[in-house]
């Protein structure tokens, strides 16, 4: 018997490349929106590491109006030895010379 | 005694904004007890009544994996509200009802708010309240928009009623098979184990046992239940045992099957969502063969629009600045009798010349800041690194990298930055180590001003090429040192989330376009302005006596003319081996715009101010409205002559283009700059046929060098001293080899 959170796992670790939540939505036959709280799911227990660039910027006063940070879109990726599996967003210290 | 509702959600559901319409201004924002949780408490008026309301931090679930789902679900449990709303995002049911199951399972009193159900009707999801209501055993369901504060009334009303007639879900996942057999047993433990757990509704402790929730089982100890607790470990393990699950997921597992039940029976979804459209245009623009050739053709036309629809406006911000205002302020001068001082040659050759130089290009930022806003808002700019991951790992590089990389498209500081979604550290390294051959904003104007002088037409191409070479340079350096020094395992698999397609809004458009060169104007009046300065000095200072008193030297024997002039001779083999291009490139160390301001700089300088006709104000303000009028049509004209011109792409295919001034399809003459450019190269590549040769090596070298200051200054602070240098070694030596390349086989080729 394998659970749908296990064979979301499963797909992950057998996959050749970069799949989208779509595709992978398809691939385990529920919506996306399922996906999401599959990923929730294994973000809690620290399987799943999410990434993402943050949308503000620290330190060089434009804050989220830096021209330079585009929005991108979020990842997960499954954690590897060693690894917390903390979220982590990105907080770049800019130096921008204004 | 006050009766207390609590506000349970996700994040990012409408929650807060609930919240407010609930309370009004009657709020108390303190923090939860011993933790840095913000804790928000308001008071809400019902039929005459005062109701405390409790804003719960946002969470997915009550479980105990972080802060927030400890202190939401303690709170329920210690501090038993009256009722709980469950806020609800109505678009997506299947991820927060999650949250919804395990208030039931609490046994709490709950009222549903369907959140953003405006959303939902526009993804043409039809949920039917009532369906929902009796699926989750019959708590209310009320439908609301929380920014818009509807159906807050009704909302309000089905409080009153719950907090009169306090009434639980009847409902609950059921547990089948062992785990549900388990669950029994450890109920009826619970049960026998008297009013030591009088606190916690006996099926829902058991559950949280069998999911080994540590924050409960540490708060049991405390009670003296191991029989219990021994059970509970039992029961896992029998579990365990018999379907090689962990219980925790079993559990989860069952109440997505329940959570299916219930949006099956109430939700009706549309046949084509625009999820399926979005699939279906996904089909091609991420598929396997076409994806990348999509891509490019993207990309080419981005750089055709950004070059030529903005040529008209940045020949006219040209002849504003260089010819209006530089005449102006140079009659202003001679008027207040300065027209000869060194304020005149600072004011006009440093400032105007150089931050001038640069506000040229704001037409051509713009447009680019447009074409990126369209692709981002539109949601192509996730797919484009979706599909540069396939590149990526045939090349053996981790397919996150190329987004650092598409950042590195804007700035390469926040590109560096961005490395920290890598956890391998030598990815990291690698990964920002490419990002710096992205070709960042701050280079466009060097490729227009180049393109438009060398190229005409063409200079879209020009842009074009130095983008794909700047990918295919990182893409290669990726290879070799993955391969060598940088060898590590195989990149993880990963998701990307891509957001639906979508009309780009143009509101949102127009707010990011504006920001970003708004960035670039406030940079040209610092960064800019100030390099301006100092060069103007450093070309006013003789670099001997007798070369002449300051301020009247001969550029070439000024200071910096000299002190590029020794070099320059590096450069020779690349054919622009001048101390004008030479000092340049110096310059651009500081930001890239730079070099563009201190040719203009330069060449302004060199060159005789142009042979002015006497025109008063009057007539050039007409000149150069009429002339503003004229950019604007021919920005029209060019934004339709992409059409012919990228279907002219395909081989012996040759449409017209509309023209709507024919008189100025004759060979328009070079702007100042433009025309220094032109003999400056032909003489510095020996002949004007070698000119454009040596034009594109150089594009192509500041394409490749040392990137500015500040990502140098970034890659120091994240990777450190000798990362830094080996990094300037190796852009300024590939920089250079390909820049002769192009050079001397450019000679071979085409002479």
């Amino acid at each position: 018997m394998t659970t749908l959170l296990k064979k979301f796992l499963n797909t992950i670790e057998e996959s050749s490349g970069a799949l989208s939540v779509q595709a992978l939505a398809k691939e385990l036959d529920v919506t996306p929106e399922r996906v999401e709280g599959l990923v929730d799911f294994w973000v809690r227990k620290g399987k799943i590491r999410l990434s993402q660039a943050s949308q503000s910027c620290s330190s060089c006063g434009l804050s989220s109006n830096c021209p330079f940070l585009l929005e991108l879109p979020q990842t997960y990726e499954l954690v590897g030895e060693g690894d917390d599996g903390n979220v982590e967003v990105i907080q770049p210290d800019c130096q921008h010379l204004y | 005694m006050t009766k207390t509702i609590a506000l349970a959600g996700n994040p990012n559901v409408g929650k807060s904004t609930l919240f407010n319409a609930l309370t009004g201004s009657r709020q108390h924002v303190g923090n939860w007890p011993g933790k840095t949780v913000e804790k928000k408490e308001g008071r809400l008026e019902l039929d005459g009544e005062e109701v405390l309301v409790v804003d719960l931090p946002g969470t997915y679930s009550l479980t105990a994996y972080s802060i927030e789902e400890i202190i939401a679900r303690d709170y329920i449990v210690n501090e038993k509200p009256t009722a709980v709303v469950a806020v609800v995002n109505a678009a997506n049911l299947d991820r927060n009802l999650y949250l919804v199951t395990q208030l039931l399972e609490l046994g709490v009193p709950a009222i549903v708010a369907l959140n953003m159900t405006d959303i939902a009707k526009r993804r043409g999801l039809a949920i039917s309240l009532k369906g929902l209501s009796e699926r989750l055993g019959g708590i209310p369901v009320v439908e609301t928009v929380g920014n818009r504060s509807e159906g807050l009334e009704e909302l309000k009303k089905a409080i009153a009623m719950v907090l009169e007639r306090p009434h639980t879900g009847h409902v609950q996942p059921s547990y089948s098979g062992i785990l549900g057999v388990e669950i029994k047993n450890l109920e009826a433990e619970i049960k026998r184990s008297g009013p030591v757990l009088e606190n916690y509704r006996p099926v829902w402790l058991a559950t949280k046992l069998l999911e080994n929730d540590r924050a409960i089982i540490a708060d049991l100890k405390s009670l003296e239940v191991e029989q219990l607790l021994d059970l509970a470990r039992q029961g896992r393990e029998r579990i365990e045992e018999s379907t090689g699950e962990d219980p925790e997921c079993l559990i989860a597992d069952q109440r997505y099957q329940f959570i299916d039940r219930v949006v099956e029976s109430a939700v009706e979804r549309p046949k084509e969502t625009i999820i399926t459209r979005s699939e279906k245009i996904d089909e091609v623009v991420t598929h396997k063969i076409w994806g990348l050739p999509i891509f490019l053709l993207l990309m080419w036309l981005v750089f055709q629009f950004t070059s030529n629809v903005s040529a008209p406006f940045l020949d006219w911000v040209d002849v504003f600045i260089n010819e209006f205002i530089y005449k102006w302020t140079g009659q202003v001068l001679e008027l207040v009798g300065l027209g000869s001082s060194w304020i005149s040659s600072l004011l006009l050759d440093g400032v105007i010349a150089g931050v001038g130089g640069v506000l040229v290009f704001v037409p051509v930022l713009f447009f680019l800041y447009l074409a990126l806003g369209i692709m981002e808002d539109s949601g192509y700019m996730a797919r484009a690194a979706f599909v540069m991951d396939r590149v990526m790992r045939w090349m053996g590089l981790h397919g996150k990298s190329f987004l650092p990389m598409i950042i590195g498209f804007g700035c390469t500081v926040p590109a560096v930055y961005a490395t920290r979604t890598l956890d391998n550290d030598k990815d990291r390294k690698l990964t920002a180590f490419l990002a710096t051959f992205m070709s960042c904003g701050a280079r466009l104007p060097v490729y227009v001003i180049f393109g438009a002088a060398f190229f005409g037409a063409a200079s879209g191409t020009l842009v074009f090429a130095m983008y794909v070479l700047g990918i295919i340079v990182a893409l290669i350096t990726g290879f070799v040192m993955k391969n060598t020094v940088y060898k590590s395992k195989a990149p993880a698999p990963f998701v990307m989330e891509l957001p639906p397609y979508r009309m780009p809004h143009p509101r949102d458009v127009w707010y990011q376009m504006w920001e970003r060169t708004r960035g670039f104007l406030v940079k040209s009046g610092t960064v800019i302005l100030a390099v301006s300065l100092a060069l103007w000095l450093l070309m006013a200072i003789p670099a001997h006596q007798e070369t002449g008193p300051f301020n009247q030297v001969q550029p070439g024997d000024s200071l910096f003319g000299r002190i590029s002039g020794l070099l320059a001779p590096a450069l020779r083999p690349a054919g622009f081996g001048t101390w004008q291009a030479t000092g340049s490139l110096a310059t651009g160390l500081l930001a890239k715009e730079v070099i563009i301001s201190s040719m203009n700089q330069i060449f302004a300088v060199e060159s005789h101010p142009p042979q002015q006709v006497i025109t008063s104000l009057g007539e050039d303000l007409l000149s150069v409205t009429v002339k503003f009028g004229k950019a604007v049509a021919l920005t029209v004209q060019e934004t339709i002559n992409i059409i012919p011109r990228t279907i002219n792409l395909i081989p012996f295919v040759d449409l017209g283009e509309l023209s709507l001034f024919p008189e100025m399809d004759q060979p328009q003459e070079a702007t100042r700059l433009e025309g220094s450019l032109l003999r400056a190269f032909s003489d510095s590549a020996g002949s004007p046929a070698a000119g454009p040769i040596a034009a594109v090596a150089f594009n192509v070298f500041v394409l490749l060098y040392v990137p500015c200051v500040s990502a140098v200054s970034a890659m120091r602070q994240e990777f450190g001293k000798r990362w830094m240098w080996a990094q300037i070694v190796y852009t300024l030596t590939v920089a250079w080899v390909a820049a002769v390349v192009v050079f001397q086989v450019g000679k071979l080729l085409f002479l």
